[in-house]
Formats: structure tokens, sequence, C-alpha cells
């Protein structure tokens, strides 16, 4: 009896070393078809690796490729008291007294490495860049679209329209949160936002050239008046 | 063919591996892990909150009705605050090597919830610290000692393989994603990089401009990841490993990517094995003891006078003894050596305050000025200078020195008597009249 015990615990044994031994290597197998570009096995067998590594290992490693980032985003925030929000949305804002929320963040995190100022400000520059391109795994449908697949603008835009509403009402509770804290003695009812992009200059153009700014509407928002207060704002005075 | 696989089965099935290099990556995830629940916990509120920024849900990660209930943890403030100091006590747990695999366990739990909550706060570090993770919940305890051949046995190496496969995973990808960008293949990229204000350093920007650093650099790094899986499966594993740790120091300090570096450095010190930490070990010892002699002086340049009677100022003066590696400092009792008299010093006066003397320039400190003679000449001693600066500015140093050494308890040891009875010590003997 003993020895019938000893030798199903030893099957049983080997059947978990075996098992484990597979499972490793089918895990790594998807890992890898999870995380490289798309390719013929990808386009074939990729939706096993979505819903397997996707769901419950989620993981990316383009670390600045294959283009590195190369432009600094800065959200753009006008308080508004409620004689200042036009009844109309198609009037033009203010175009006095814009407060640029991300570069207090930069400098901060510049002066001090050991501090949270560089993961503070990644909410809201991931969101910006997120409401720009919707994320890594829209970067096929961009290329498609732009050599003139409309079914890859089709899908692209489809994903993009959620993600960018996400992107907004995040911008909504950061610009509210800002607002209400650097300037707490006053009544705003709205925020309106945009976000200014800041271009790298070109290699050739590194002695002397400037960046290229642009500035893009992310538009007038209802300002959040329950969100939190982070408590930095008031420091800064942005 | 046969032989090959025995091995690697052998491999798996019989010691474990990668201790101490586990240890280190525990050691790593636990600093990264404690940066983060100490500088992110005051705006647990703002960041996870009911009313904060994130809004995402645990239901990406567990089944809905699960979800449904653990998400109520962020329906109240203390909620997620409470999730950071799980986060921050399992962090300081797997730093000193304290029930790991609790440790990782709650790490993991938390991070993934936090994660969950406001997937934008994170970074590579955070995705690749979740991940290892994961895997270290099937790996040994820090100080277990396995049966060998056991199943537990088993399960840890599988960890190790799958901890090592993710950073080659890690390497492969990111490096073969650089090789096929243009910026990286025309050695510009860490030049643009250094543009953007997020991850870059002013005072670093001008150096990116020289065309010879940019293109070094923006091709060491590429080089450096296409290579790395192959790389430390060849003797040149330890030198590859080094300058990933040299590169990982440089992404903190010109990036500010504190956390991302943490976790990378981590990984490099995980892939180390145990025979060559205990061969590191071996070399760092010798090189230690060599420094040692050669920096060690002929014969001390200082004596330190304390009461052997006190077991106290005993045990002062023996951690004093170790700390003087160069061998500067003679430490004697006065109870047992009378040589403070040819240095005209009284026992009296050394009853009260220790005293050290150079003999060379005959110079005498006694009391606080002598613990901060003594942490002036020991390197080891000087992370207690500002300390004591700042309580001789405020003019309590000899008075905070003077109120120690008063309440000292003296027990006189009948070895260090002459013949007959011990004498009482003279200050006992004048507070007893």
């Amino acid at each position: 009896m003993l020895r019938l015990l000893a030798r199903s615990a030893r099957g049983v044994g080997l059947a978990v070393r075996v098992f484990t031994l597979a499972g490793l290597v089918a895990h790594f197998a998807l890992t890898l078809l999870y995380v490289f570009p798309l390719n013929p096995v990808k386009m074939e067998l990729g939706f096993l690796a979505n819903l397997t590594i996707g769901a419950y290992f989620p993981q990316n490693w383009s670390l600045f490729a294959p283009t590195p980032v190369q432009t600094t985003q800065e959200l753009l925030v006008r308080c508004l008291k409620a004689d200042e929000v036009p009844a109309d949305p198609s009037q033009p804002l203010p175009t006095e007294g814009w407060e640029d929320v991300s570069s207090a963040h930069f400098k901060q995190a510049q002066r001090h490495r050991l501090s949270s100022y560089e993961r503070l400000v990644r909410p809201l520059q991931n969101s910006l860049r997120t409401y720009l391109n919707g994320g890594p795994d829209l970067y096929p449908f961009h290329d498609a679209c732009a050599k003139g697949d409309a079914e890859a603008c089709k899908v692209r835009d489809t994903a993009l329209k959620p993600r960018r509403e996400q992107a907004a009402r995040m911008f909504r509770r950061i610009g509210s949160a800002f607002c209400r804290e650097a300037f707490p003695n006053a009544t705003f009812s709205a925020v309106a936002l945009r976000f200014r992009e800041r271009g790298a200059v070109p290699w050739s153009a590194r002695a002397d050239g400037q960046p290229k700014l642009q500035d893009f509407e992310l538009g007038l928002y209802k300002l959040d008046e329950t969100v939190s207060l982070p408590g930095f704002y008031e420091a800064e005075g942005t | 063919m046969k032989t090959l696989l025995r091995q690697a089965w052998d491999w798996l099935a019989l010691e474990p591996h990668q201790r101490r290099g586990l240890r280190a990556l525990q050691v790593c995830l636990g600093f990264m892990l404690l940066f983060r629940a100490s500088t992110e916990g005051r705006f647990a509120s703002y960041l996870w909150g009911p009313r904060g920024i994130g809004e995402g849900s645990s239901i990406d990660f567990l089944s809905a009705p699960v979800a449904r209930l653990a998400d109520r943890v962020y329906t109240v403030d203390v909620g997620p605050m409470a999730l950071v100091l799980l986060l921050g006590g399992a962090a300081i747990c797997l730093i000193f090597g304290w029930s790991t695999r609790i440790a990782t366990a709650v790490a993991l739990l938390s991070s993934l919830m936090l994660a969950s909550r406001l997937p934008e706060l994170g970074d590579g570090g955070d995705n690749v610290a979740r991940l290892v993770l994961t895997y270290m919940l099937f790996a040994l305890p820090a100080h277990k000692v396995p049966k060998r051949g056991s199943l537990e046995v088993w399960l840890h190496n599988i960890a190790m393989l799958a901890i090592g496969l993710q950073i080659g995973v890690l390497y492969l990808t990111s490096g073969f994603l650089k090789a096929t960008g243009d910026k990286w293949s025309n050695g510009t990229a860490l030049y643009l990089v250094s543009q953007v204000e997020w991850f870059s350093h002013p005072a670093m920007r001008q150096l990116f401009h020289n065309p010879y650093l940019t293109t070094l650099a923006s091709y060491t790094t590429l080089f450096y990841q296409l290579w790395f899986p192959v790389a430390v499966l060849t003797r040149l594993r330890l030198p590859f490993l080094a300058f990933g740790l040299f590169l990982h120091v440089g992404i903190a300090g010109f990036m500010g990517l504190i956390c991302f570096s943490l976790a990378m450095m981590g990984l490099e010190l995980f892939l180390v094995t145990d025979k060559e930490y205990t061969w590191l070990a071996g070399g760092w010892e010798r090189l230690r003891s060599e420094v040692r002699e050669r920096l060690r002086v002929p014969e001390p340049t200082a004596v330190l006078f304390i009461d052997g009677f006190c077991s106290y100022c005993r045990l002062t003066g023996e951690t004093l003894r170790r700390l003087d590696w160069r061998g500067r400092l003679e430490v004697v009792s006065f109870r047992e050596d009378d040589r403070f008299r040819r240095l005209g010093l009284s026992a009296e006066a050394l009853e009260l305050r220790m005293h050290l003397v150079e003999p060379r320039s005959g110079r005498v400190f006694a009391g606080f000025d002598a613990v901060e003679a003594l942490a002036l000449r020991m390197l080891s001693l000087w992370p207690l200078l500002p300390l004591l600066w700042l309580a001789r500015a405020s003019g309590q140093g000899q008075r905070l020195y003077d109120f120690l050494a008063s309440r000292r308890l003296i027990v006189p040891d009948a070895r260090a008597c002459g013949e007959g009875a011990c004498a009482v010590p003279a200050r006992a003997a004048a507070e007893e009249r």
C-alpha cells in the first residue's frame, strides 16, 4: 500500500514537472508572439497571444523604439469664470491667462531626481500621447491608413474614439484640480484646455534651430468640483 | 543529445539556482516599490481615490464578481492609502528578506490594484516588476534550505528560468524594434530624446550636440540590447551586466526614470550566477584585505584612554577598534594601563572623560572633543559629523557627553586590582562623601 502511494506521488510529481515545463515553453512562445511586430505567424496566431498574454501578462518593450519620443507635450489650462465662458462654443477663447501645467512638473523632476514629480506627470503625459495616437497597438493602423487603406482608417478611428474620450476626462480632472488649487479664492465654472507640442530641433539645425511649437484645442469643459486636490499646485503657483 | 537533455533536466530538478541573484532582484524591487510608496503615498487620494484622477477597475485581471468586490477599495480615501502602505511594507520585507513569498504576493497584489486603477501612471519598470513578481511567487523563500530534488526546487528553478527568459524577451524585443527605427540606425535617437523635457536634463542637453557622443551613445544602446540575449550566455556575461548597471545608473540620472532603472538593475544582478557571486565575494575580500594592508600604518598615531570598568565604554572601544581598519588608533583602558601618567594625564581626569592623545603632536582631546576628533579621523564616522557639529554649535556637546559619562555603570574588574581589595573609583568615593 505504502509502495503504491509512493509510486503515485512520484507519478504526480513527474506530471507536475512536465506540465510546468511545457507551460513555461508555451508561455514564452506566446509572449514572443505578443511583443513582436506584426508578422505572418502573428497574423495567424496573434489572437491566442492576445487572449492569454494580452489579458493576464500585458507587456510592451518598445522602450523608445522604433521611433524615440521627440516631442514635448504640455497641457495648457485656462480657468474660466462664469462671465468668461462663451455662450456659443464656436466663439474664441481668451488669448491671455493660459497656464502650462506640465512644465512645472518637468522642472521639478529635473531638479529633484529622487522625487515623485516624474511619476506624477505620467497620467497627464501618457493621456496626451494616447489622445494623439491611441497607443502602440494602433501604430500599424496609422501606417496603413496613411498608405490609403480605408478599412485601417475605420478601425483606427473606432478604437481611437473611446480612448480620446477617456483621455479628455483625465484632462478635465487635472485641469479642474489645477484651477481649484492654484486659485483658491477665485470661483471658476469651466476649464478650457489645449495642448502644446514642442518638436525637437532636427540634427542638421542643432546649432541655431528653434523647436517648432504647435497648439491643439482640447475643448471647453465644465469645472469638476469634486476631484481631489493633489497639494502641489499651491506651492508651485504655476 | 540525450546527455544534454539529462543535464538540463538535472539542472532544473536537483539544486535551487540563482539564489543570490534572486535576493539581489528582491532588494532592487524592494527599493523600487519603497520609492514608489514613499513618494506617491501622500498623493494616494488624488491618484487612486474615489474622486481622484484614476477611473480604472480591477476587472482587467479579476473576474467580474471578484472585481466588483475588490473595487470597493477605491470607493473610500483610505483604501488607496492602505494599498500604498501594503506596498511599502512588502517592499521593506523584500529588502530585508523577511517572509519573501508573502511579501511578493502582497507587493504583486497591491501593485496590480494600483495599476488597474490608474494604468497611465506606470512605466516599463512597473510592467516588468509585476511580471517577475508573478514568477517569484514560485521561488523559494529567501533563507529556506530545500530538500535536494524536491518539487519546490523544481518550481523555484522554473521560476528562475521564467525570469531569465522574460529579461531575454525584453531586451530582444526592444533591440529588434530599435534596429528597425531610422533614428536609431542613423545615430540621432539620443540627441532627439535629450530635447524632450520629460526624459532629459538640461545640463546634459548640450553634450548630445556632439556628433561622436550622440552616435556612440545611440549605437551602444542599440547593440547592447540586440546582443544581450546572446552575450549573457557567454563568458562576456559579467562585463556585459556591469555595463548594463552603468547604463541604468545613467538612465536614472539623465532621464530621471528611477523606478525603471532600479527594476532593470535588479534584473541584471539577477543574472549573475551563485558561483559568480561567490567568486566576486572572494575577489572583493581579497581586494579589501590588500587595500587595508597597504593603507595600514606601521604604528598607531593616537591613543584613546577609556574606562575598562565600564562595559559600555569597552563596547565602544571595541567598535572603534573594528572601524579603524588602518590601525591608527590604540584603545586602552586606563584602569589596566598607566601610560597616561607619562603623557601628563591624571586618573581623576580620565575617570570623568575619555581622552584621545596624539603622542607625536602632544595634542590631547577630552570628552566631546575626543568624540569629534575620532569622527574626523575615521571615514566610517563621517556621517556623524553634521550631528556633532550641530551639538557643538548649540553648545550642548560637552554637556551631553558629561551627562552620559557621569551615568555610566562602573563595575571594577578584580584582575585590574592590585594586591588585596580594589580601590573605589575616585568619583564614586567623592560622591559618597
